[in-house]
């Protein structure tokens, strides 16, 4: 009986201790992972009493790796009351994994209670500034991927939760952070995309008899109120769920939406547009163009039509604002801008998938462009070039570029073509859809990336990269190259890690020649690249292999910036212009401008130069590129009495591209050498297989110097007459960069103290001088090296760019590293000249 | 003697006058017999904005061996003389270059009155020496209809791939066909669903000179009723024609949905034309197919499907 009254005491007590537990509920749901150095760092506990009893003098403590408790008064929790309580976190420590332990006190009833948690924590590397290296998708582990090169994962999982209307946010939401701590932990940071497309059930664009568009003319009505405001709640839900946390760091706002954006016939919309144009949409509007102007009654022979045309008015009105999209995109961009208090990028891509014509992507911060790297791997630099076009229309807008690791197996290599000898890889993916891009294709399409000043690279369909053997993707994207990787691998740590700082920096050179994107033959006339295709297209490549350097203009630059230093402009398909342009056009070359016209080009602009379109045939592509080098050779030749481009190549399969920074030339050269290959070659569509080439590349500048940056090597030139030439070598599909300077480099400095104590900072001043002395004032590549006593490189080793004459850097040895001699090399990347320096860091 | 000066004077200044403004007139032709396209034009242009010179510039522009010269010399003597214009423009029909060919036709095209007009686009179908500006021609003067027909695999915004997920094929027998000598079924209402045809021939698919026109190059058109099944899902509709000899006009239930209209060259090519909108599902369908032939056998002589695309 005695040992059963103890049993029931026991139970009871166990009960209550149960009990206990269950009233005060403790945990950390938000972050766990901090950046080293990271300032006013705390780690949020949220408290909760889950009792029916009132709980009070709530007391939270806690305690970061053994260092003594920090403690914090919090008053009294009523019932289902819910408190946030602050541990401050010492960041000053050595990246890694520590523990931490939490307490809360309180008492219930008059009697003292505890519960306690434990948790580990993560110091983060250092935030360097570098090119960010965006993968579109995230296999599960991104480890390989971040050995490849790549510095972000972009996903659609956050945002899912609310687009998707997801059960349990919260709890998903708690799991992502624990992915985002390990992102932040291994220095990666993650982009999403909230991508509101599948409104268009709820919200559909409508026809002329009132009924919604069918089948793939499907699209969301971004003018709808309901819409736009159920839009701007989602984006604001999954703003406030992730804004805490630092690794996610941007996000695109949606992409292809404007594909099938078409005219709506809404009554809100027809309102509103005889509201602000004071009369109805013209009859003859029915698509996304107007009828072609063959069609058109009483369309003027001139081709030239009125600012006011009803037709370009409602036209123009339509894919800047009136199809709802830009304005859309401009709402959600201004929400993720209001909700985040620290640096946050919005995205939009595909930028240039639209007629020539400001606005697309409304006020994101970038503007991004995908395209792929066949038949020509070049086709990077033509939508690149559009996009800055696109971009110009927003004053700071930046811009970045995509290439995609995956090809369309029926461009490439079609599944049920005959060929002599299938390709090895057949046989292992005979169903395989989208399979990987050449390697040689990716190379060229990358050192071409980078070529042109972008703030971010991007690449979509990594499944075609690395297998994700985690996840089951039978009928996806499949790899098919392995190739590919390394290629990727070997230009993504050797160049862009290692340049990434100068890339995002030096300027781009205004254009000399430039191609006229028509607005306006878009509408009457059905032309446009969309982004990746056409003779308009092709001619922005015909101009690249003949060193032209060619940029993208629209009608609204002309109109609002004139030409300032154009001297060619290019008119391909220029059907019809608006009067204001005709004018300007005419006006330009009254003033010595040359005007390259083809066939198509309005009567009343009589070309200095005339060339005939080329028509692209997809089964001979090798046949298309010569036939689109041998024109813009000749245009090249057919201008030499007029005009000198100020950069050249011995052959044209050498394609350059000069960037400037005051007086240093960035010089970047890609051999674009291709044949038929082993990989795709016997399907006959795509040269895939890069060839050896060799010759020089010449500028229209005196150099005292010329690096090679990615070697660190300086090299032969010949500079005389006002040029320098310099031979070049290239292995398959390689690329090169040559930085030109006025003088050699000298020497490197650096300034720093000789001594620190640890957790405190000290600054590190970085120069490159050149043999006059005189520090290099214009944008140049330098690597910061730091090892520390154990002589292990610490993660505030970096690649940097020098501006103004100096880097400078901040940094904080950690509190928990062993004391002793630091050593200090900064190394210049062109010349590879360095100097070292040691910092004794104290207790 | 004072007045003898004077008139020397008045002669000496006068003649200066006629010095400066002949160099002057001298300056601007200047370049227009170069041989460099880029300085022959730019003397052009210079000619064309002198008032005094632009007239002369235009009437020896329009024979200039330069076809940029040509092409712009025919849309300035034509934007300045309009009707008045078109004696001259008919004496430039026989051009060699497209460049030029292409604003005739414009011209011709833009002619207020039809007789005006027709009298410029025959001139053109009758002698001019390129085959495509003949064809262009006579078409604006007597047959209109055209469509840019635009694929939805082709619709450069759309990034992903169609495949064919249902096909149903026409019959190869039983099509309803009448020789057109007249080029006039347009005018008859050929094309429209509810047009009477009873009294047309019945041809099988292939070439109509084994089926009693054997000789016969010209129109001929094709109609045929086919039952569409209850709808199906999927992103597009497609007529696929294996192969029209040589080009094709197609009207689905009374309206125009596009052409096949390559020439000669088209009598062995496979084509497409999107009718998402106009196919009607469920119910019965009529196809009419207007088809020239410039030479041999001619007609549908390859099997007609319809495509549901995904």
């Amino acid at each position: 009986m005695k040992r059963l009254f103890f049993l029931f005491i026991l139970a009871a007590l166990s009960m209550t201790a149960i009990a206990m537990e269950m009233e005060m509920e403790m945990a950390v749901p938000g972050r766990r992972a901090f950046i080293r150095n990271e300032k006013n760092a705390i780690l949020e506990v949220c408290l909760k009493n889950n009792g029916k009893a009132e709980l009070d003098g709530i007391k939270l403590g806690g305690s970061i790796n053994g260092a003594p408790v920090v403690s914090q008064a919090l008053g009294r929790l009523t019932h289902n009351g819910k408190l946030t309580g602050s541990i401050p976190v010492e960041t000053h420590l050595m990246p890694g994994t520590y523990p931490c332990n939490l307490k809360v006190e309180y008492s219930l009833n008059g009697k003292p209670h505890e519960k306690t948690l434990e948790l580990a924590f993560m110091i983060g590397t250092e935030e360097h500034d570098r090119m960010p290296v965006i993968s579109w998708g995230s296999p599960t582990d991104f480890s390989p991927f971040q050995q490849l090169g790549f510095t972000h994962a972009l996903s659609w999982g956050y945002a899912h939760v609310y687009v998707r209307k997801r059960p349990n946010p919260e709890f998903l939401i708690e799991g992502h952070y624990r992915a985002l701590d390990k992102m932040l932990a291994a220095g990666i940071r993650a982009y999403d995309l909230i991508h509101v497309a599948y409104m268009h059930e709820k919200y559909p664009r409508v026809g002329r008899d009132g009924q919604p568009y069918q089948e793939a003319h499907k699209n969301f009505d971004a003018t709808n109120p309901d819409g736009l405001h159920e839009t701007c709640e989602v984006t604001e839900k999954i703003i406030n769920a992730y804004k805490s946390h630092p690794a996610y760091a941007g996000t695109g706002i949606n992409s292809e939406v404007r594909d099938n954006s078409r005219p709506s016939f809404s009554e809100l919309q027809l309102k509103e547009y005889r509201r602000k144009f004071g009369h109805d949409i013209p009859q003859e509007v029915d698509g996304r163009s107007a009828s072609h102007y063959t069609r058109l009654k009483g369309f003027p022979v001139s081709r030239v039509v009125e600012q006011d045309d009803p037709l370009l008015q409602y036209y123009t009105w339509f894919w800047k604002e009136g199809d709802g999209w830009n304005p859309l995109h401009s709402a959600m961009h201004d929400i993720c801008k209001k909700l985040m208090k620290r640096p946050f990028k919005t995205f939009y891509d595909p930028a240039v998938r639209v007629p020539p014509v400001w606005g697309n992507g409304g006020r994101t911060d970038m503007l991004s462009h995908w395209t792929y790297g066949y038949p020509d791997p070049i086709n990077i630099a033509a939508s690149t070039e559009e996009t800055f076009a696109m971009a110009a229309g927003r004053k700071g807008q930046e811009v970045a570029n995509m290439t995609q690791i995956i090809a369309y197996r029926s461009l490439t290599a079609p599944i049920g073509n005959r060929v002599a000898n299938h390709p090895g890889w057949v046989a292992k993916e005979p169903d395989a859809k989208y399979i990987t891009l050449a390697p040689d294709l990716m190379r060229i399409a990358l050192w071409t990336q980078i070529s042109r000043k972008v703030s971010a690279i991007m690449f979509h369909g990594h499944d075609s990269l690395i297998v994700d053997t985690q996840v089951n993707r039978e009928g996806m994207y499949r790899c098919t190259n392995h190739e590919t990787e390394k290629v990727m691998k070997d230009i993504l740590l050797n160049v862009v890690k290692k340049l990434g700082p100068v890339l995002k920096r030096v300027p781009e050179r205004r254009h000399q020649v430039a191609v006229l994107e028509s607005f306006a033959s878009s509408v009457f006339a059905g032309r446009g690249t969309w982004g990746w295709s056409g003779w308009g297209f092709d001619s922005i490549l015909m101009l690249l292999w003949a060193n032209l350097s060619p940029g993208v203009i629209y009608e609204e630059t002309i109109l609002r910036d004139g030409f300032g230093p154009l001297r060619v402009l290019v008119m391909p398909h220029c059907d019809v212009l608006p009067r204001p342009v005709y004018e300007a056009v005419l006006e330009f070359q009254k003033q010595g401008g040359l005007i390259v016209g083809d066939e198509f080009l309005v009567p009343g602009i009589t070309p200095d130069l005339q060339i005939d379109s080329i028509q692209r045939s997809r089964e001979k592509p090798l046949e298309t590129k010569a036939a689109l080098v041998a024109t813009g050779l000749e245009i090249r030749e057919r201008l030499k009495p007029y005009f000198k481009p100020y950069v050249a190549a011995s052959n044209p399969d050498i394609v350059t591209h000069v960037r400037s920074s005051g007086n240093a030339d960035y010089l970047f050269a890609v051999n674009d050498k291709r044949t038929f290959g082993d990989y795709w070659g016997a399907y006959g569509l795509v040269a895939e297989k890069g060839l050896p080439n060799s010759g020089t590349v010449t500028v229209n500048r005196i150099a005292g110097a010329v690096y090679d940056p990615v070697r660190s090597v300086a090299v032969d030139f010949k500079s005389d007459g006002g040029t320098t030439t310099i031979p070049v070598k290239f292995g398959p599909g390689d690329g090169a960069l040559f930085i030109l300077l006025p003088k050699p480099v000298g020497f490197v400095t650096v300034d720093m103290p000789e001594s620190v104590c640890a957790g405190a900072s000290f600054m590190v001043k970085a120069q490159v001088l050149d043999s006059s002395g005189e520090p290099i004032r214009t944008i140049h590549p330098v690597i910061l090296e730091f090892r520390n006593a154990d002589g292990v490189l610490t993660d505030d080793s970096t690649s940097a760019a020098l501006e103004n004459g100096s880097y400078v850097q901040t940094v904080v040895p950690p509190l928990n590293g062993k004391k002793g001699a630091w050593n200090v090399t900064v190394r210049d990347s062109a010349s590879g000249k360095s100097i070292s320096k040691t910092i004794r860091v104290t207790e | 003697m004072r007045k003898y000066v004077t008139m020397h004077k008045a002669t000496f200044i006068l003649l200066t006058f006629v010095l400066v403004f002949a160099a002057w007139g001298a300056e601007k032709s200047k370049g227009i017999a170069d041989n460099d396209p880029a300085i022959r034009r730019a003397a052009f242009r210079r000619l064309l904005d002198d008032p005094e010179k632009a007239r002369q510039a235009v009437i020896a522009g329009l024979r200039d061996e330069d076809r940029v010269i040509r092409k712009r010399s025919v849309y300035e003597y034509y934007s300045g003389n309009g009707v008045k214009a078109l004696p001259e423009l008919v004496k430039l029909v026989k051009d060699p270059e497209p460049l030029v060919m292409d604003i005739l036709l414009s011209c011709g095209k833009d002619l207020k009155e039809k007789h005006d007009s027709i009298v410029l686009l025959s001139a053109i179908a009758k002698v001019s020496v390129l085959e495509n500006i003949r064809r262009q021609a006579d078409k604006m003067a007597n047959f209109t209809f055209y469509r840019d027909n635009k694929r939805l695999k082709d619709n450069p915004a759309f990034d992903h791939d169609l495949i064919t997920a249902r096909l149903f094929q026409l019959p190869l027998d039983g099509w309803r066909f009448r020789a057109d000598a007249a080029m006039d079924g347009h005018t008859k209402g050929y094309f429209k669903k509810d047009f009477d045809d009873s009294k047309w021939k019945i041809l099988k698919i292939g070439n109509w000179e084994d089926q009693g026109y054997s000789g016969y190059d010209g129109i001929g058109w094709y109609r045929i009723s086919f039952d569409m099944p209850d709808k199906k899902d999927g992103e597009a509709v497609e007529l696929a024609f294996e192969a029209v000899d040589e080009s094709a006009w197609v009207w689905l239930n009374g309206i125009y949905i596009g052409q096949h209209d390559l020439g000669p060259s088209g009598w062995d090519k496979p084509f497409w034309l999107d009718v998402t909108k106009e196919i009607e599902w469920g119910k019965k369908n009529v196809l009419v197919v207007r088809v020239e032939d410039t030479a041999q056998a001619g007609g549908i002589w390859r099997p007609v499907s319809v495509e549901l695309l995904k």
